[in-house]
């Protein structure tokens, strides 16, 4: 069984597809987790679901109405900008609003809903040749946007009110961070479903910060930690036929306990400065930041 | 720094490992048996293609536990597979089996025919209830679409395909004779379901369904009904307004459950509708036996 699969065409979509998916979550994923933005990532697919419902009542595909949800919603918190207890709150606030419409657009569909409920689990298995083609230019697109912009949105992430005292445009990278997050999250909710989305978005970073302060090699350490854990997790569900989103959540959680095991038996003075956060950014000049 | 590197290259070389692995060994044929490789999205299709096709053919249903609500399917790789290696895919279509379209897009073949019921009957609109195998004046429309999907994918064995067909078409009758001794006695009498699954079977008797499509609509979609329709719903038991309660019991809420004993309590006769095939039954003893059901509980 598990060879004979390894030979199917749809096996190796997925295992592209999934490799995809994860290089720009595990990245993605070190500024949601600097940003202490986990609750935006959950709102975000959520509300990509009541996009889904949307996209359903109006007769267009419901991935896209997935994607419009997402984004619509990144632009908001982005813009909001918000900070602390008040952007705990404010998120709640939408997504229970947005879930409420998508309820509603649910009840108003005059047909059977299943192309909208089957992207709460997502379907690695179901991935066509064009739709792994669109991944991978998505995810370029957001490789591209990550790269160009990499210091100033860690400056800002890290440390938003030195980065603000330094005229580092706040709002604006608010708004491309949330952007960049919400087209990630929408990716990632094709892979592992709305349900899932955590699993790639928040888990991989969250352990590899706690493996070390220094963020370029946060950033690839939870790379490698998503990759393994999608890879992985498909591999899996080849042998043993449960949901490949299960095995997915499962390794990188491993990954996740293990980082948090390491980070609390190794000496502090071995990991270098960092305990837990980012703190040490190769500080950018004042200059070197408002040039961007 | 040795350290840091030393583990990721420990994570990340059986990852390289195994992905290289998966592209070695790909391109590999399947070696399936000389058996045509049927599947079929559910299994009461399954059931009337094995029913016709017989020893030529090797079924696989995918919609086959009678206690899951196929609105909650997500499809796995054993699934992918099976559609991977399929020479002949069965499929009701009307957005009922949405994954089947994934699965055979990502899984390109050349020599696949895949045969969507609701299209081979003329069905369309994304309002059309799609439970189209209760509607028992096309089952013979139906059966003929998989025997003449059967013939394209297996020539070879044409003939004993279409003498599958006819003995299926046979054994239809007692059903049908059934269905028109509720139409002859019960015509016009009114009766409720909590979902629309046997909304064919019931017009086909002649029966007249009095619950509110948006009611039905809801609990079909795993969504909350208004209170409006639920009043309306409980009523109709309450007030003894139909004979006979039609209950899906593979999208239970807590809502029909309520509704359900409304019914019983109001002394409303409860008949079981499944959405997908009981195992150890045939497709024609399953509709049977309901119709059947339904038959006595109106005779009450």
């Amino acid at each position: 069984m598990f060879t004979q699969l390894l030979a199917q065409h749809f096996v190796h979509t997925a295992l592209l597809a999934g490799a995809v998916v994860s290089v720009i979550c595990g990245a993605i994923g070190i500024f949601v987790v600097t940003r202490g933005a986990s609750f935006a990532v959950h709102a975000i697919s959520e509300l990509g679901f009541t996009g889904a419902a949307a996209a359903l009542v109006a007769g267009i595909n419901p991935v896209i109405g997935m994607m419009g949800g997402s984004l619509s919603v990144g632009l908001v918190l982005g813009f909001l900008s918000l900070r602390g207890r008040e952007r705990d709150s404010a998120i709640g606030a939408v997504l229970a609003f947005g879930l409420g419409i998508g309820i509603l657009l649910l009840s108003l569909y005059q047909g059977y809903a299943t192309e909208a409920t089957n992207l709460l689990f997502g379907s690695i298995v179901g991935v066509s040749d064009g739709q792994l083609r669109g991944l991978a230019v998505v995810a370029l697109i957001v490789a591209v946007a990550l790269a160009t912009t990499y210091r100033p949105l860690l400056f800002s992430s890290v440390d938003p009110e030195v980065a603000e005292s330094r005229g580092v445009p706040l709002r604006a990278l608010s708004i491309l961070i949330f952007l960049l997050i919400a087209i990630t999250t929408a990716e990632a909710i094709q892979v592992v479903g709305v349900l899932l989305v955590l699993t790639l978005v928040i888990t991989p970073a969250a352990a590899a910060q706690r493996l070390t302060g220094r963020p370029g090699l946060a950033m690839l350490l939870s790379i490698v930690i998503a990759l393994v854990s999608t890879e992985g997790g498909i591999l899996l569900s080849l042998e043993k036929p449960w949901p490949t989103s299960f095995f997915i959540a499962t390794i990188s959680f491993a990954a996740y306990l293990i980082a948090r095991v390491i980070d609390a038996t190794a000496p502090a003075v071995a990991r270098g400065s960092g305990r837990n956060k980012v703190t040490t950014v190769d500080t950018p000049s004042a200059v070197e930041l408002s040039q961007d | 720094m040795k350290l840091r590197i030393i583990l990721i290259a420990m994570i990340s070389l059986p990852v390289a490992g195994l992905v290289a692995y998966v592209f070695a060994t790909g391109g590999q044929s399947n070696t399936a048996s000389s058996n045509l490789n049927v599947v079929a999205a559910e299994n009461f299709y399954g059931d009337i293609a094995k029913q016709i096709g017989g020893s030529n053919i090797t079924v696989t249903s995918i919609l086959s536990n009678p206690n899951a609500d196929p609105h909650l399917f997500a499809p796995g790789t054993s699934n992918g597979l099976a559609v991977a290696t399929a020479d002949l895919v069965i499929q009701n279509g009307l957005g009922y089996d949405a994954f089947m379209q994934k699965l055979e897009n990502a899984a390109p073949s050349n020599h696949r025919i895949v045969v969507t019921i609701s299209d081979v009957l003329g069905f369309r609109g994304a309002d059309t209830n799609p439970h189209i195998w209760y509607d028992v004046k096309k089952l013979g429309a139906i059966a003929s679409a998989i025997a003449s999907g059967l013939e394209r994918a297996d020539p070879a064995h044409a003939a004993a395909y279409r003498a599958g067909l006819s003995r299926f078409d046979a054994s239809l009758h007692p059903l049908e004779r059934e269905i028109g001794q509720i139409r002859a006695r019960f015509a016009g009498e009114p009766v409720a379901y909590t979902e629309p699954v046997p909304g064919y079977l019931i017009a086909a008797a002649g029966l007249q369904n009095l619950a509110p499509v948006s009611f039905t609509r809801a609990i079909e979609n795993g969504s909350e009904p208004s209170p409006q329709d639920v009043a309306q719903m409980t009523a109709l038991m309450t007030n003894k307004q139909v004979k006979v309660l039609l209950y899906n019991s593979q999208a239970v809420s807590p809502i029909t459950s309520r509704i359900r004993s409304a019914a019983a309590q109001a002394g409303i006769p409860v008949v079981g509708m499944s959405e997908t095939m009981p195992p150890k039954l045939t497709f024609q003893s399953w509709l049977l036996d309901e119709t059947r059901t339904l038959l006595k509980a109106l005779s009450r």
